[in-house]
């Protein structure tokens, strides 16, 4: 939810900015758009939908995550002239050398789950435990290879989720930004009608 | 019943195939960041088999 925010003011800020410009709100071009929800839809099965189920292997779980990533980051190649994709596609590939590292998900610390859950006991959040919802595992840092690119950072206090993240959802939610905050540009037609009228 | 059906028709004639476009940028980017990020909400546990 949290990285949908991104999204949400990148899109309201790329269309003030056509506004402004007085030109069309450009969708993205993009190729291969089928790897997405190939990608994805597993993931929400496993994480999401079934995540209440204390049956899914943890095998599977990361088989699953690191495939799902991997063809997120095929995805991200395949448009990596897109504005802002490289960006996107350095905060997956920080999230994916992270997770690859510790086993196939996403490392968190008994203290970040604790700041971030207060209302948890401390035999809740042992070291091994998957965590609801999500695509983290909670490891020790001491214990976690690349601890500093794990769900180390937590939203303010005041802000209304509470929410533990990495510094690759970092880039990926800057990345959606830009992606769409640059859409509001310039338009491509306009921009070539101007050069047009220029070469003449 | 008709009027209704009218109604629907203008209404999905106006939408051109640049709205369309933006819905299904919007879609994929929605679906890219929740595929590609990693962040945890503060709920519930769940005991797994590794780490």
């Amino acid at each position: 939810l949290i990285l949908l925010l991104a999204i949400l003011g990148g899109f309201l800020a790329g269309l003030m900015r056509a506004g402004l410009n007085r030109s069309p709100y450009q969708p993205l071009q993009l190729r291969h758009t089928f790897l997405v929800p190939l990608a994805v839809v597993p993931q929400v099965l496993v994480f999401q939908a079934l995540s209440g189920r204390e049956d899914i292997p943890y095998l599977l779980a990361a088989g699953v995550l690191i495939f799902t990533q991997g063809i997120l980051l095929i995805f991200i190649l395949f448009n990596l002239n897109t504005s802002g994709f490289r960006v996107i596609g350095a905060g997956l590939g920080l999230n994916f050398l992270v997770i690859v590292s510790n086993g196939g998900l996403m490392p968190i610390s008994p203290e970040t789950v604790s700041q971030m859950a207060p209302y948890l006991q401390a035999e809740s959040i042992q070291p091994g435990l998957r965590y609801l919802g999500s695509k983290d595992i909670i490891l020790l840092p001491e214990e976690t290879r690349l601890w500093f690119l794990s769900d180390i950072f937590i939203t303010p206090r005041g802000f209304p989720l509470k929410y533990a993240f990495s510094i690759g959802d970092v880039f990926i939610a800057t990345g959606a930004f830009l992606s769409l905050w640059a859409q509001g540009g310039v338009s491509k037609s306009w921009a070539a009608i101007e050069i047009t009228g220029g070469d003449n | 019943m008709e009027t209704i059906m009218s109604h629907l028709t203008v209404l999905v004639s106006k939408i051109d195939r640049r709205h369309l476009q933006l819905a299904l940028m919007l879609v994929v980017l929605i679906l890219l960041v929740i595929g590609a990020g990693a962040p945890a909400g503060a709920g519930s546990y769940l005991p797994g088999n590794g780490g």
